[in-house]
């Protein structure tokens, strides 16, 4: 081949999330729903990896994969607890501030819990 | 079929007229181990009754999978020709980290040579939509910011009455006629 041509990994500024945002500024809501946007994407990918990871360990392993994959399983397990806890049930509309109204549930909920457990 | 089978017998008379002729025009060798025509029992199995078996026409869908496949074929040739040229001749991009002082265009960023095409002649940069999108959020924010500072001012300019607006025009005071209240109703 004689003209190699490249391709990179874009890099995107950070901009304040959408907790940073003051009330009423829709740029600023815009640029944190995309950059809310772009990490979703990214978690996705993560997660799609964490799979592969998985599946090529079972694959090597063959009938031994339940105690030889336990350290894939593991991470595999966690990575999915995070992404279900975050991104869950969004929904085909997820976006940052529906995401955002999820974690707050989610404190309030632990909140409740603590309180009661105590 | 009756001309197909008087041709069936015209053949089989002219191989029992010659049955070594054949042997002989195509060359000793090759055609020895035919075997000679008039010799072999031919089972042709033409005592059953002719019968004309009744089915459906299928002229209408052959026509049509004709016409699908040639249709489809008519672009799909080309693409495939020309995708299979890319991949081999023109080949996929390499990975490689962003030199320093180097602002990579938007179609860098892709792996595919037909995608970098695609993203540089056809498509808009990302960085465009995002800008106009921008654009359009801050002209609504202005509209929004200027609606409701009218609404504020209308109700100031009512409640204060020093304003601009809400301003009635009144009949002049020396105009009005006040002999009558000077006598009591009595």
């Amino acid at each position: 081949q004689k003209n190699k041509f490249y391709y990179y990994h874009q890099h995107f500024r950070r901009v304040p999330d959408i907790t940073d945002c003051q009330f009423g500024d829709y740029l600023c809501y815009y640029e944190a729903e995309m950059q809310w946007r772009r990490d979703y994407k990214v978690d996705q990918e993560i997660i799609g990896i964490l799979q592969e990871r998985l599946r090529a360990c079972q694959q090597r392993e063959g009938n031994s994969y339940v105690q030889n994959c336990a350290k894939e399983l593991e991470q595999f397990k966690l990575g999915a607890k995070g992404y279900q806890s975050r991104y869950g049930d969004l929904g085909a509309y997820g976006s940052a501030r529906r995401c955002l109204m999820k974690q707050k549930h989610r404190m309030i909920e632990e909140r409740v819990k603590a309180v009661s457990e105590a | 079929m009756a001309v197909l089978s008087v041709l069936r017998a015209a053949a089989a008379l002219v191989v029992r007229r010659s049955p070594h002729k054949l042997q002989h025009l195509a060359g000793n060798n090759l055609l020895r181990a035919f075997p000679i025509a008039s010799k072999v029992a031919v089972r042709l199995g033409s005592n059953g009754k002719q019968m004309f078996a009744i089915k459906s026409s299928q002229y209408y869908d052959r026509r049509f999978l004709h016409l699908l496949r040639f249709y489809i074929l008519l672009t799909g040739i080309p693409m495939a020709a020309l995708i299979t040229f890319v991949n081999i001749f023109i080949g996929e991009a390499e990975l490689a980290e962003i030199p320093e002082d180097y602002v990579p265009e938007h179609w860098e960023y892709f792996k595919h040579p037909i995608t970098r095409w695609i993203s540089k002649y056809v498509y808009d940069p990302p960085e465009k939509s995002y800008e106009k999108m921008m654009a359009l959020i801050s002209i609504e924010t202005e509209k929004v910011d200027l609606r409701q500072k009218h609404l504020e001012v209308r109700r100031l300019m009512r409640e204060r009455g020093d304003g601009a607006w809400y301003q009635y025009e009144t009949l002049d005071k020396n105009l009005i006629d006040n002999s009558q209240k000077t006598n009591p109703d009595y």
